[in-house]
């Protein structure tokens, strides 16, 4: 499975499920909570909710960049843990325009006639 | 009856049995819920049906509609069923009772030691943060 890219400018919520032996989504055992861990201070992670209330993993990036963070999730009824390989990565995902005024360059040019409005 | 071979070292199965059940008379014969439990010289109309069946060691005991229990006997016929005997009519309540519990607690094994936890990437959900001053390791 390929490693989960996360932008360092999000907060990612990911819903947690559990199957049965044949792949099928069941619901969790009654009672049962879930515990996660991140192998890596770089990403913070806890278990929250989802928008419909389910069970969720959300993770917080805490550095710019940092790849191959193991992040494990378990539960007390003692389903088979899920682990996923996580990368925080740079958002190269362009969503404004800006002037980069610092970087401008001159060049000369007469001065007009027009005193101005 | 054959109480006297219901001793706690008998083995205990409820519901059919994949095998034929074999009596002591060599005698291979297979029941399941829903089949009559015919007693010679009762009309098969009359019979009752067998809701539920639990065999001890190799008696047969099959429950009717009316929660009877009819043991079946070495010959081959049924009864006389239990009513007469409300302690037997409980043992066996409570055997299939436990039986129950015991496949629910085995369905529940099954679960916890075949069933997984899956993070459903495709529907996870975002929102923005301030990039981290810390650039990383």
């Amino acid at each position: 499975m390929a490693n989960f890219e996360l932008p360092n400018d999000e907060v990612v919520t990911i819903p947690i499920l559990t199957t049965n032996s044949a792949g099928a989504v069941e619901p969790p055992p009654a009672g049962d909570t879930f515990t996660v861990t991140s192998s890596s201070a770089s990403l913070g992670v806890a278990i929250g909710t989802t928008a419909a209330g389910g069970p969720a993993v959300v993770m917080t990036p805490m550095v710019q960049l940092s790849p191959g963070i193991s992040v494990e999730v378990k539960d007390s009824a003692g389903l088979t843990a899920w682990t996923q390989l996580v990368d925080i990565v740079a958002d190269v995902t362009p969503t404004n325009i800006v002037l980069d005024v610092a970087d401008a360059t001159h060049t000369a040019q007469p001065v007009p006639t027009a005193p101005g409005p | 009856m054959d109480r006297e071979r219901e001793s706690p070292n008998d083995t205990v199965v409820a519901g059919p049995s994949d095998d034929p059940i074999i009596d002591e008379n060599g005698l291979a014969f297979r029941l399941e819920r829903g089949d009559r439990v015919t007693i010679d010289g009762m009309a098969t109309s009359d019979a009752p049906l067998a809701t539920e069946l639990v065999y001890i060691s190799r008696v047969v005991w099959a429950r009717d509609p009316l929660g009877r229990w009819w043991p079946r006997k070495h010959t081959g016929q049924w009864g006389p069923p239990t009513n007469d005997s409300p302690l037997m009519r409980d043992k066996l309540d409570k055997i299939l009772q436990q039986l129950a519990e015991i496949t629910k607690m085995l369905a529940m094994l099954l679960q916890r030691t075949q069933g997984r936890i899956v993070l459903d990437l495709q529907d996870a959900t975002s929102r923005p943060q301030p990039v981290p001053k810390n650039p990383g390791p």
